[in-house]
């Protein structure tokens, strides 16, 4: 439906809808005891995230049972937020930076690199589920480091296109997932 | 209640005008007092403000001028208000010229054309033909949201009316808001089809679209809305009685939709799933076009003179005891009265009685017993407005009240009202309910009269009060210590300590124990549930529990309490009304007093005194025929081949009859039994009125031509009696009505004009213009009964000044161990469906309904793990209750 959706072929969905799924997301929940659902939410949609590489469906539809929150509200914070997809990811997420700094500072350019070196358009998610690409078409509020790439939520910049092509073929470890 | 004197109230001048309003109104409603409209898309009224489209902008001259979205800006003491200056009217085409950025300008083929507020308000705010914000238009095709709901996304501006009213005033969150920004869009979660979701189809939504973006598949390109006849009448199912409008097109005579209206009735523009999408029987092909006689065994079509012809020979020969009439609990007011005069003068039999819903039993009179009336004794709008605590028992009101169950969901979250849902199940209104008593199906009686034995001895009983207005409580008192917590817990198998809660929520009006008000109560708790409940053996124990348990925390005849039976049928307190039940009058009066029957008599002329002996119910009845004694019947409306609890039974003794006239609107599977069938009109196709659950007498009007050869049925009774020798009676619906209000006391001064709302036909409406009813105009909507010469609007809550014995009379239930009714007392299967009314003679001619129905649209019933709104707790599943039914009969 929207414009930003990401496209899913061939990316294997971690939400299998058994009754372990079930009950990893009531773990995760727990973790939340005693506070507010309205507060917990989005901690606990990283959270699910960070398991799924996406929000499914089946898991919000757990948030919505346990504590009371409509599924639309869920919904609607799922799909406000750019962080948070509908559709299953790939391991790592590269978001290049097309803010008006960034753009400036060639942003399109290392678009162009991003888009040749993955074998994927904006948007998608290579075939063997590794890498997700996104335009960031936000400000990330630190344009000294333009231009900038956001990579699994780590800032990375200025970049020239030799240093991008590297950060891809070596991309820093980090753990599945992480923010 | 809050007078005005106390309320701070604030002058400001709206475009010269001077106004006085409270404190907190906020300009666009001040405005509307004055009679000024500002063009607005987001705001609605019984909605929270939220200031989303940016078009109500207006010139607010304090100490400086500024130009504010009047919707959320507050009034202030001397506050100047400029609603059509230069500036005003450029900002505000600044808003729509934005709107029509990406809005299609595809007006000749759009269903909301000719009522759509983006028209009217371009043309208003004097939209320039070149749009200079134009840029090439974002584009969407038509696409289903849900088999009855469709969207064309590019025509939505986004005000979120649809997404706030599923949310505030129906309890369904089904829509959502999708993503933000420019690619906003209304959507299911996830975009799910709203059958998997809690939508309950009531198309609230549709309704409240100001442009074309949400779109009703019925009537999806099947009219153009200004040559649509809008016709106000009262819906035809449920007891709720919402307002509605038919629209007729006049060059085919078809209902195209109809929608809820919102300046009148206590529904505004609610609807519920039968209400909006229930109307398609009425041109269903089934229809009966002629009278049938049974010729040769079979029925076969006949003529008007034929059908009447046989009637007038054999009816007189069954004259008396071997006579028994069935009234129609969906029929008029007036037809009711003339049927039940037809049954008890021209018939000689006591033999009458209506068809109260599906699987009925016996008709129980708990509350004549102990208040002198079964009615219901307050308002809906009292109890939204004055309730603080909500008792509902064992009804899935969200099925058989949908409409009521949307309101009242709606003032517990806005105004924190406690609510306590005693049922052997979990009701969709179980998720925003304080308490939940889940007692073991049968143990209703067991539940009411121990709460109410909690509550005496727990010292929460209203001394004065009950010395005022209550007999027989020392017999009470002492019957009472019969039950202990652990015996009511045991019989019920609710825990003590829920009980004790529940019955202190109760007593006090959720104030708890320190909430005395000045006058001694406690805030005021009412009690309401479905009337089927008690139509069983032992039905009336219930009743004499509610009433000890309202009377003894001085719950009765004050404002926001009371006992609430809710009538299942749109007439079924209309049928008892008129009379049509074996051991009543008309008025509700006993058959039994010689000088009800006396008056009755003088009223109506007669020659002949009136039968005495009280008549058999309609069960009864039934097994009288199978037995033959009974040996002719006459049926108006009514289905109890279907509606029986045993269909073995009934189809029995309706064959074994020797006599059958049945009146419908169909060929059901009562009429198969009937030897004349005579064809009958439709609610949209007559004159009337109906009572409603509430007691409020409301007036039907004709919209369509008749079908066929069919005729309302109070004509085809006076067209049978002027063939039995009387002279032809009446000649319009409002000489019986007028007959009604000399001859039923509660009913006195209700006439055709007190009834009438100001513009009930209107043929064109240039564009839709909301505004917020006064509590007072919503009141003047009919009347309540008891009405009178000098108050025509009647009584919105019963007994205030009394019972009609003088006192209220408790009668004292002994407590029996395990002496619960247990399952299966319900006798036939009970369908509860939000999609389906009684044995759907006329939902399931509805296609949508039944489609809704069958495709698993989401029901009111929670096994199916949804529910009105309220998402399925874990905590609220069914704990295996082998009777597996509601009492929502």
């Amino acid at each position: 439906m929207s414009a930003n959706s990401t496209q899913t072929t061939g990316i294997e969905d971690l939400w299998k809808d058994i009754q372990e799924d079930r009950e990893k997301v009531l773990g995760i929940l727990g973790g939340f005891e005693g506070m507010d659902p309205m507060e917990s939410l989005i901690p606990a949609l990283h959270e699910l995230q960070k398991v799924y590489r996406y929000i499914p469906e089946g898991g919000a539809r757990v948030i919505s049972e346990e504590w009371h929150i409509p599924l639309t509200d869920i919904f609607g914070v799922v799909t406000f937020y750019a962080d948070f997809s509908t559709q299953p990811m790939g391991r790592n997420q590269l978001w290049v930076c097309e803010g008006a700094a960034c753009y400036f500072m060639g942003a399109t350019t290392l678009g162009e690199v991003a888009q040749q070196r993955l074998g994927v358009a904006y948007n998608e998610t290579t075939p063997d589920g590794e890498w997700t690409l996104h335009r960031a078409d936000f400000c990330y509020g630190a344009c000294h480091l333009a231009p900038l790439i956001d990579l699994n939520h780590e800032i990375l910049g200025p970049l020239s296109e030799e240093g991008l092509r590297q950060v891809i073929d070596n991309p820093p470890r980090h753990h599945e997932g992480s923010h | 209640m809050t007078t005005e004197q106390n309320i701070d109230m604030v002058t400001l001048t709206i475009d010269g005008k001077e106004v006085t309003v409270p404190k907190g109104t906020f300009v666009l409603h001040a405005a509307k007092q004055v009679g000024v409209e500002i063009p607005n898309f987001c705001q609605y009224p019984d909605l929270r403000p939220f200031g989303a489209c940016r078009t109500c902008m207006v010139e607010i001259v304090t100490r400086r001028s500024t130009i504010d979205i009047s919707c959320s800006a507050p009034v202030s003491e001397g506050m100047q208000v400029f609603t059509r200056s230069q500036k005003v009217l450029d900002a505000q085409r600044f808003a729509v010229e934005a709107l029509l950025v990406d809005h299609p300008i595809d007006c000749p083929i759009c269903d909301a054309s000719g009522e759509c507020e983006l028209q009217n308000h371009a043309y208003y705010t004097n939209v320039r033909v070149n749009n200079p914000l134009a840029r090439p238009k974002m584009s969407w095709e038509y696409e289903t949201l849900s088999e009855s709901v469709m969207i064309k996304r590019d025509r939505c501006v986004l005000c979120g009316r649809c997404v706030r009213v599923c949310d505030e005033l129906v309890g369904a969150t089904a829509l959502a808001w999708a993503e933000r920004g420019f690619q906003s869009y209304i959507d299911g979660a996830f975009g799910q089809d709203l059958k998997d979701s809690p939508c309950v189809s009531c198309g609230l939504c549709i309704e409240v679209c100001p442009v074309g973006a949400l779109l009703n598949t019925s009537y999806h390109d099947t009219a153009r809305a200004w040559f649509l006849k809008r016709v106000q009448t009262i819906c035809t199912f449920c007891g709720v009685g919402c307002n509605m409008e038919l629209h007729v097109e006049e060059a085919t005579g078809q209902i195209k939709r109809i929608i809820g209206k919102q300046d009148s009735g206590m529904n505004g523009e609610q609807l519920c799933a039968r209400g909006f999408f229930g109307y398609e029987f009425v041109q269903g092909k089934d229809r009966l076009q002629t009278p049938l006689v049974r010729k040769n065994g079979e029925l076969v079509e006949s003529t008007w003179q034929e059908a009447l012809a046989l009637i007038a020979e054999r009816l007189p020969q069954y004259r008396g005891d071997s006579f028994a009439g069935i009234a129609g609990a969906h029929n008029t007011n007036e037809e009711n009265y003339l049927f039940n005069k037809f049954v008890r003068c021209v018939m000689g039999s006591n033999h009458i009685d209506h068809d109260a819903g599906v699987g009925q039993g016996v008709r129980q009179a708990g509350l004549r017993d102990v208040f002198g009336s079964d009615a219901p004794t307050n308002a809906f709008l009292d109890i939204f407005e004055n309730a603080r605590c909500v008792l509902i028992l064992g009804s899935n009101l969200s099925a058989t009240h949908p409409v009521f169950s949307y309101k009242l969901q709606t003032a517990i979250r806005r105004k924190g009202i406690k609510l306590i849902i005693a049922a052997p199940q979990a009701l969709p209104l179980s998720q925003i309910a304080d308490i939940n008593l889940q007692y073991r199906a049968g143990a209703e009686a067991d539940l009411l009269n121990g709460l109410a034995a909690l509550v005496a001895q727990r010292e929460l009983v209203a001394q004065e009060y009950v010395g005022d207005r209550v007999d027989g409580v020392d017999e009470w008192i002492q019957t009472a210590q019969t039950y202990t917590p652990e015996g009511i817990a045991a019989n019920t198998g609710v825990p003590v300590a829920l009980l004790e809660q529940a019955a202190e929520m109760y007593a006090t009006g959720g104030a708890g124990a320190d909430g005395r008000l000045d006058t001694g109560l406690f805030p005021p708790s009412t009690i309401v549930y479905s009337a089927g409940l008690t139509l069983r053996d032992g039905g009336e124990e219930i009743e004499y529990g509610a009433a000890a348990l309202a009377l003894l925390t001085g719950n009765v005849g004050r404002s926001g309490a009371g006992v609430n039976p809710l009538k299942v049928a749109n007439n079924g307190q209309g049928a008892l009304d008129m009379g049509c039940a074996p051991f009543l009058l008309p008025g509700e009066r006993p058959l039994e007093e010689p000088e009800f029957r006396r008056s009755l008599e003088q009223a109506w002329g007669l020659s002949n005194p009136l039968p005495s002996r009280p008549g058999l119910g309609l069960a009864a009845m039934l097994q009288a025929a199978r037995a033959g004694r009974i040996r002719a019947m006459y049926i108006m409306g009514s289905n109890p081949a279907q509606a029986h609890g045993n269909p073995q039974v009934a189809s029995e003794a309706l064959a074994n009859l020797e006599f059958l006239v049945v009146q419908d609107m169909f060929r059901t599977p009562t009429a198969e039994y009937a030897d004349v069938v005579l064809p009958a009109c439709s609610w949209a196709e007559k004159d009337g009125t109906y009572t409603s659950a509430e007691r409020r007498i409301q007036r039907v009007n004709k919209a369509l031509t008749n079908h066929g050869q069919s005729i309302p049925d109070w004509t085809i009774l006076v067209h049978v009696l002027e063939r039995m020798g009387f002279e032809r009676l009446y000649t319009s619906s409002d000489q019986i009505l007028a007959e009604i209000a000399s001859v039923v006391p509660q009913y006195g001064g209700v006439d055709r004009r007190t009834l009438e709302r100001p513009g009930t036909v209107v043929t064109l409406r240039p564009g839709k213009v909301y505004r917020n009813p006064s509590i007072d105009e919503v009141r003047r909507v009919g009347a309540h009964w008891p009405t009178t010469e000098n108050d025509p609007h009647g009584t919105p809550v019963l007994y205030a000044d009394g019972f009609p014995g003088g006192k209220a009379r408790l009668i004292p239930v002994p407590f029996r161990q395990g002496q619960s009714m247990g399952d299966g007392v319900y006798g036939g299967t009970v369908q509860v469906s939000l999609y389906h009314q009684g044995t759907g003679t006329m939902t399931s001619r509805c296609p949508t309904l039944v489609s809704l129905h069958e495709n698993g649209a989401a029901d009111s019933s929670p096994e199916r793990g949804r529910g009105v709104g309220m998402l399925q707790s874990p905590n609220l599943k069914q704990s295996g209750y082998s009777t597996g039914q509601l009492t929502d009969i």
